[in-house]
């Protein structure tokens, strides 16, 4: 109780609001990411891998480019070629996605370090390249203001990117006929063939918009968060956003929900250490959230289809079993 | 199309025959040769004053910020005065093929001297040095059981710094810092900590900041919490940006090299830092000198000297076997590196804070301090000499 008492001052205040925007930044960009693979039906754990070479390309491109916005394309550029290669080998070959993405995400990890390494010989990080980061932006008025201006204002440009890159992941999955593509690529790749869509490319395109999105997460990650790459350093942020948008069921909306309740908890996490609470069973609330809230989502979709869907599963099994005749 | 999967169904199974029988081949081939006495020179035994031919054997990676560049900067300056040769041998942090690798590169014949080190190595070592008593091996941070095998005690040396006593002294630093009226520091009596992991190498550093602190002052409270890995540098800085808002006026990142994020939430909060192994402000000056200037100081552990030493008195033929080593502050193998940063924040700007500083590391230097170890202690002690770190909760 003792320690409930003393953490709610450290809950209900601008700066825990402000460390939860931040925290949140990448776990966002990731979950508009994976929500717009999920749409398409590319289920990847390659995000963390694309935000790492993000990370990678986006700091040392500052550097070699000598510019902020040739680190950013950069960056994009190499999260992009990763979500290709992923989707080349998922969607054009074929390959077991699990598998697939865990040899993705172990590449780019001993990858990146030996780049890192090639480049500017060094093993675990890039402190001595000089590089640029993402402007703090503060905005006018709103910063003035009290506690609205604590956690509004004076955060990475990026954050502002994440904030609106879930309208534009919104906006692509519900509004434009690209997302209704890759919608009725998702749900049935069958029903799209037989209209006319061409049900790899459509998948091929999200996934290149999904690295955009991841791309923008490992950039935030080496020029905002911390000024330089050190390795490894999404460390499991990839999977967050993957389980949010797992959570959030493809919608954009509710990944940012997701996303930002994962954030909470990290940082409430992070405040309970700091009260000498035990620092293992700290370090897995956020994990424990992730389970739970999978669990409500599982059973709750269950039971939407025992209600409503009975009907449409005989015919989805059927029309299944069809397309195997064939 | 069935007939299709059929054909690549046997296709498959050819070529895995195939690969099972190239692998046995393989393996036995292997196996002779190593059933074959390998064609050895006569035994060195005495190695003085003769050319060494010395292996690395890095657990974990180098270029990776930690005590293994330091130590083989020491190896490559003995081998220029002695014309002695080093090989490295890089694990990558993979423990499964600790024993195999080591056994087959002693096994090589090619080396006389092995160095090594980090707890997790101590089992390995004790048993390569078992197996291959004409290879001599020196360990540092770590402690080696010569007790249960006093046959190695011939040919094994370990070094050991004492983490806690320099923890002391960045602890003893951290509190002057936080009642001192120094540009940055603020009125609370509250210094910070962000430890890799729970690991007893990392609560011996916390034991000694601890009791560091508190010998200058009682009150001065530490906050300290964990990463959890020693990679995730934007939660070391989330953990230091939590304890600067608390009121630290410092946070010691002992979790290179995510401890950079340390160095980054003390220059965004505009506090002070303390980094670990390496010199952070120093690496930061080249890149980022905005943020080099809020890390005062970094502690380190110079293995590379102690190494160094070690393999001189090889050399020399004055090196004592069978012996853990355990370097004091008194060495000059530990230290809390005096920076540019440090001479102009602390030495420059607050020469009576730089003064009692001075005073708390003569005291260790003259041995005249106790402090407490995490090293071979229970964990009862443990969790005791932590619960001290706020001394408003007792």
């Amino acid at each position: 109780m003792n320690l409930f008492s003393q953490l709610l001052p450290l809950i209900f205040s601008a700066n825990f609001l402000s460390t939860v925007i931040r925290v949140a930044t990448p776990l966002i960009l990731c979950a508009m990411a994976a929500c717009i693979g999920k749409q398409a039906n590319v289920q990847t754990i390659t995000y963390e891998g694309m935000m790492l070479f993000a990370a990678l390309a986006g700091t040392l491109g500052t550097s070699y480019t000598n510019s902020l916005i040739g680190g950013i394309i950069t960056g994009i550029i190499a999260s992009v070629l990763i979500a290709a290669i992923y989707g080349y080998f998922n969607i054009y070959l074929d390959t077991y996605d699990t598998l697939l993405g865990i040899a993705m995400n172990n590449f780019s990890n001993y990858f990146t370090i030996f780049l890192l390494f090639v480049l500017i010989g060094r093993k675990a990080d890039s402190s001595t390249v000089v590089s640029y980061n993402y402007p703090i932006i503060n905005i006018p008025i709103i910063k003035d203001i009290p506690v609205i201006g604590t956690i509004l204002s004076g955060q990475s440009l990026v954050t502002y990117f994440a904030i609106i890159s879930v309208f534009v992941a919104h906006f692509i999955v519900y509004k434009s006929t690209l997302g209704l593509r890759i919608r009725s690529v998702g749900r049935s790749p069958e029903a799209a063939s037989s209209l006319g869509i061409d049900v790899r490319k459509t998948k091929m395109i999200a996934m290149l918009i999904s690295g955009v999105f991841a791309g923008l997460a490992g950039e935030f990650m080496s020029m905002s968060y911390i000024s330089f790459f050190t390795k490894n350093m999404v460390a499991g942020r990839g999977f967050i956003g993957i389980a949010a948008s797992n959570l959030a069921l493809g919608r954009p909306l509710y990944g940012l929900l997701y996303a930002l309740m994962f954030a909470v908890s990290q940082v409430i996490a992070n405040q309970l250490q700091m009260l000498q609470f035990t620092y293992q069973f700290a370090n897995m609330i956020p994990y424990i959230i992730t389970i739970i809230g999978l669990c409500i989502t599982g059973s709750a979709e269950m039971r939407k289809e025992k209600m409503g869907g009975k009907a449409k599963d005989d015919k989805k099994k059927k029309g299944k079993e069809e397309v195997k005749a064939e | 199309m069935t007939r299709g999967v059929y054909d690549l169904k046997e296709k498959m199974k050819k070529f895995l025959t195939l690969l099972l029988a190239i692998l046995m081949v393989l393996t036995l081939a292997g196996c002779g040769q190593k059933e074959e006495p390998a064609p050895e020179e006569p035994e060195v035994t005495d190695l003085t004053g003769k050319p060494l031919r010395i292996l690395q054997f890095v657990s974990q990676t180098l270029g990776s910020l930690s005590c293994e560049d330091l130590v083989y900067e020491g190896i490559q300056k003995f081998c220029a005065e002695t014309g002695s040769t080093v090989d490295t041998f890089e694990l990558n942090y993979d423990d499964t093929h600790t024993a195999s690798s080591l056994a087959e590169l002693c096994s090589s014949g090619k080396y006389d001297v092995v160095v090594t080190g980090y707890w997790s190595i101590e089992e390995y070592v004790e048993q390569a040095a078992q197996d291959f008593p004409d290879i001599k091996f020196m360990v540092f941070d770590c402690t080696i059981d010569f007790d249960s095998y006093p046959e190695i005690k011939n040919n094994v040396s370990s070094y050991l710094c004492k983490q806690n006593t320099l923890a002391f002294a960045a602890g003893a630093l951290g509190a002057l810092m936080t009642e001192s009226d120094l540009e940055l520091a603020n009125e609370d009596k509250v210094i910070g900590f962000v430890g890799g992991g729970m690991i007893t190498a990392i609560d011996d550093f916390l034991i000694g900041y601890i009791q560091g602190a508190h010998y200058i002052d009682p009150e001065v409270k530490v906050l300290y919490s964990y990463v959890g890995n020693w990679e995730d540098s934007g939660k070391a800085h989330d953990l230091a940006h939590d304890q600067y808002v608390n009121g630290a006026d410092v946070s010691f990142g002992v979790c290179a090299p995510a401890s950079f994020g340390v160095c980054q939430a003390a220059y965004e909060d505009k506090r002070y830092a303390f980094g670990v192994d390496t010199d952070h402000s120093g690496q930061l000056a080249i890149s980022h000198p905005e943020q080099a200037e809020y890390t005062v100081s970094s502690a380190v552990k110079q293995f590379g000297y102690a190494i160094y030493d070690g393999l001189k008195s090889i050399y020399d033929g004055t090196i004592v076997w069978g012996s853990n080593n355990s370097f004091d502050f008194d060495s000059g193998y530990l230290e809390m590196i005096e920076t540019d940063v440090f001479n102009k924040v602390i030495k420059e700007g607050k020469p009576e804070l730089y003064a009692k500083y001075e005073e708390v590391v003569a005291d260790l230097l003259a041995g005249k301090i106790e402090v407490g170890t995490a090293v071979g202690a229970t964990t009862e002690y443990v969790e005791a000499e932590k619960a001290k770190a706020d001394p408003s909760a007792n």
